[in-house]
């Protein structure tokens, strides 16, 4: 939940400072800025973020590719159609990174199955005891 | 690696060898006392001497970086030789190179190095490698560089590609992302970056690097001893502001990805071999029952071997069960299932992710081969020979995968290239099954070459030979050990196929040793770290040192030794921009040689005439009319041949404007590859500096611009 969060922020972060640094015409080094922390990494971190990839070099690398994929592919999509606007281009890509984003916190975990043995009272029953607040009273319940 | 369902089974590939890699490796054989004296002395080290551990190094690759940065500015490059910019290097820097490349052999085999020590090391090398250039030279490396930065200008200033011009506006994918960045960032051109490409690129390389390593092995100490050697042994200079550059990058991905998620652990029953072995045995008996399903071990994937741990070292494959005698089929099938049907490769399991999941990387892997095929022309076939080449073999369980990327290939080549390809087709066909012929044309002929060039040359074929030598030493060391490393030996091999294709202008054998590149250096890396767990005695850690500093020598000489002729200088790009802004639309712009600084701007609007792509004007057999002009020979008849030609072609009535740019790289470029005697070429530059049909309209100490004596439409525009 934590990296969640950590996640979700820098690459809303990283989004609204591009935005801000393209669309605000900043000078050239904060758009540089800007564009190195959001272009390389954050469209396919929102995406690759769904995947659930537990490895972080691999969630990365995956991410770093989807990344510049998708950037090219919108702006090659934009030349062929004769609608070539950078801006426009960097807007798809800050809606797609936004789309991905909201998909995660928007996406439910799926609830772990429960044993259908009969074992599942058994654990209830143990979960609604009060903890534990010493040692003794730990001995006393006979663990 | 993937969680969801079944998220027990699927983890632990890589999230094992993330455990795995801060772990430490023990030798096999140690006793238990030995381990205790171990644990006990770690137990009395002061904290002092670990944070020592931990800074020593860093303070190490801190006093590397600093040594080279205050080297750089003493170098001349000038004075460069033949034997490129190693030339000039100041031992400083040799010195600097040297001491990183020990310290990092030296940390790489120790059991407790932190990761970041090791990232330190790999930046410093990238940094040093490829940013002294970046440092060192005015503007880019590289003639290509100018080519495909006015490709990026095209499309900046049109919006739009036109196919008809050349063949990079029929696969524009980099040039459009070139675009995109180049203006939301503000920037005038991407001259202004392209210096930095190759520090960009390698540094994009490392992390799918070690992804890809890491689904070969667990051991963290050949990952990233595989890692360094690859940096070393990166000598073929495709890492520049270039297509195939970053098309490398997404190649690399696709095959760790495909080896992360969709490789199958052990190949199944009834493999599409059989029926060839069958064939070859000459025999109809059943060549051997299904293998049994291996067991689940706990904790791994179903089908994968156990996690060896620390103190594994080569386990023997304790799934591999012998076909049954009554099921045997002939000698080479018992040989093909004792040696191949097995885990191929042991220490990183499978992933088997839920099918939502594998979808989802499906999708990308598909995203991002489309990005490659609109973006170059050869990269598409080195993804697809892998993939063909471990499909066959049945490694890699999306076996339809190869298909879909040929059609994908196919259809953009036929469809959206076909305006290119219309042209070039009947070329392309013929030049298939040209083996010979292409790999003649791969190889430079040094028969007339300075003994620079041929040193260099010699350098990179023992580059070359070295890694793969290695290469092929780990492979036997690891089979030996009892690993089946099938999916890294196929994608060894895989490009090679290649050649036999086309000679891709000459490149094709060093983009196969591009392609080849990762397998090899893990493989190379091998060599002295075979299997997890093995220790490293002092002798391989010697040749472990000694080899990482002869590759860095050849990577020195091989990377940098046409260095004289690949920078560029101001006053070279001053003539250029003087002729981009005088010369009309339509204008005929001649040069000796294409290694110059240009077609970065406008470069539609003008005609290009290199002179010695002319092999009968480097000869000094042209001459107009079809008789030599009689009286002069030798040098000197050869040189008014020359001017002759060189007037006839600028007379030339359809272009507007017709200019003549002679500059110090076009030279450098000449004389290297020995395209024309040296004696001509001062006698070309003394007769067009005298001759009446020539008038001089701009000069400086790099670069001449001459116009014909009686255009008036030159002299108007001056």
């Amino acid at each position: 939940m934590k990296a969640k969060l950590v996640w979700t922020l820098v690459i809303a972060a990283s989004a609204a400072a591009m935005g801000i640094a393209i669309y605000g015409n900043m000078p050239v080094p904060v758009r540089l800025l800007a564009a190195a922390c959001f272009l390389p990494f954050c469209p396919g971190m929102a995406i690759v973020r769904l995947l659930k990839i537990e490895d972080g070099v691999a969630e990365l690398a995956v991410a770093i590719a989807l990344s510049i994929a998708i950037e090219t592919i919108v702006a090659m999509a934009l030349v062929y159609a004769r609608l070539w606007s950078p801006n426009l281009v960097l807007a798809i890509i800050i809606g797609i990174t936004v789309a991905g984003t909201v998909a995660q916190w928007v996406r439910r975990p799926v609830p772990p199955k429960q044993p259908s043995d009969g074992k599942a009272a058994e654990r209830l029953v143990r979960l609604c005891k009060p903890p534990v607040r010493n040692y003794w009273e730990f001995r006393r319940r006979g663990n | 690696m993937v969680s969801g369902e079944g998220k027990a089974n699927s983890i632990d590939t890589i999230g094992k060898i993330s455990s795995d890699l801060a772990r430490p490796v023990l030798a096999p054989g140690k006793n238990t006392a030995e381990a205790a004296d171990g644990i006990r002395e770690t137990a009395t080290r002061s904290a002092t001497w670990r944070v020592l551990d931990y800074v020593s190094p860093l303070v190490a690759v801190a006093l590397v970086i600093m040594l080279w940065a205050i080297s750089l500015p003493g170098i001349n490059i000038r004075a460069m030789n033949d034997y490129g910019l190693v030339s000039v290097l100041p031992p400083a820097i040799l010195i600097a190179m040297a001491l990183l490349t020990l310290s990092f052999s030296l940390l790489v085999t120790r059991p407790r190095v932190p990761a970041f020590i090791l990232v330190a090391h790999v930046i410093a090398l990238i940094f040093i490698v490829h940013g002294t250039t970046a440092m060192l030279y005015e503007l880019p490396r590289y003639s290509w560089t100018y080519k495909h930065i006015g490709v990026v200008d095209y499309i900046m200033r049109n919006g739009s590609v036109n196919p008809a011009i050349d063949i990079y506006h029929n696969w524009p994918g980099f040039f459009a992302l070139g675009a995109f960045f180049t203006t939301i960032t503000g920037l005038p051109s991407p001259l202004s970056y392209a210096g930095w490409a190759p520090v960009f690129f390698n540094i994009l390389y490392f992390v799918p690097l070690l992804f890809l390593f890491r689904t070969f092995s667990t051991d963290r100490r050949v990952v990233w001893l595989g890692v360094w050697f690859f940096y070393l042994a990166s000598w073929v200079g495709q890492d520049y502001f270039a297509p195939q550059a970053l098309s490398y990058f997404f190649y690399i991905v696709i095959l760790a990805i495909v080896v992360a998620w969709f490789r199958v652990a052990r190949r199944p029953a009834g493999s599409s071999l059989v029926p060839l072995i069958r064939g070859i045995n000459g025999t109809n008996m059943p060549v051997g029952s299904p293998t049994p399903p291996s067991p689940p071990y706990p904790g791994g994937t179903l089908g994968s071997p156990p996690d060896k741990g620390d103190l594994g070292g080569s386990v023997p494959n304790q799934s591999f069960t012998p076909p049954s005698p009554s099921c045997q089929g002939g000698t080479i099938s018992i040989l093909f299932r004792r040696f191949l049907d097995r885990p191929y490769i042991d220490e990183a399991p499978a992933v088997a992710g839920a099918p939502l999941q594998r979808f989802g990387i499906m999708a990308i892997i598909i995203l991002v081969f489309f990005v490659v095929v609109s973006s170059h022309q050869l990269t598409p076939y080195a993804i697809i020979a892998a993939m063909v080449s471990i499909a066959i073999f049945r490694v890699c369980s999306a076996r339809l995968l190869p298909v879909l990327m040929v059609i994908i290939a196919g259809a953009w080549a036929l469809y959206v290239a076909a305006t290119y390809m219309n042209g070039n087709i009947q070329w392309i066909i013929q030049s298939i099954g040209e083996l010979l012929s292409n790999v003649d044309t791969n190889v430079a002929d040094l028969s007339q070459a300075s003994a620079g060039r041929v040193f260099t040359a010699w350098v990179s074929r023992g580059l070359t030979a070295t890694l793969w030598g290695l290469a092929l030493l780990g492979a036997i060391r690891r089979f030996r050990l009892g690993h089946r490393d099938l999916p890294i030996l196929l994608l060894a091999i895989a490009p090679f196929p290649l050649i036999a294709t086309q000679s891709y202008g000459g490149e094709m054998i060093f983009r196969i040793f591009l392609f080849t590149l990762p397998p090899m250096a893990f493989l190379a890396a091998s060599a002295f770290i075979p299997s997890l767990g093995q220790a490293i005695s002092p002798r391989t850690s010697a040749a472990l040192a000694l080899t990482s500093l002869a590759l860095l020598g050849g990577l020195l000489f091989a990377y940098y030794g046409k260095e004289s002729v690949n920078f560029f200088t101001n006053n070279e790009m001053q003539a250029v921009e003087f002729v981009h802004k005088t010369a009309p639309n339509g204008s005929l712009l001649v040069v000796l040689s294409s290694n110059l600084p240009m077609k970065y701007r406008d470069y539609e609007m003008f005609t290009y005439h290199s002179l010695t792509d002319n092999l009968d004007f480097n000869r000094g057999q042209v001459w107009i009319g079809g008789q030599p002009p009689a009286g002069q020979a030798g040098v000197a008849g050869r040189t008014a041949n020359r001017i002759s030609y060189i007037t006839y072609l600028m007379s030339d009535l359809k272009y507007h404007g017709a200019y003549l740019v002679v500059t110090r790289s076009e030279e450098a470029y000449i004389n290297l590859l020995d395209i024309m005697p040296k004696e001509d070429l001062t006698s070309l530059e003394q007769a067009l500096a005298n001759s009446a049909n020539f008038r001089l309209i701009m000069s400086n100490s790099d670069a001449q611009v001459y116009v014909l004596a009686d255009d008036s439409q030159g002299a108007a525009n001056q």
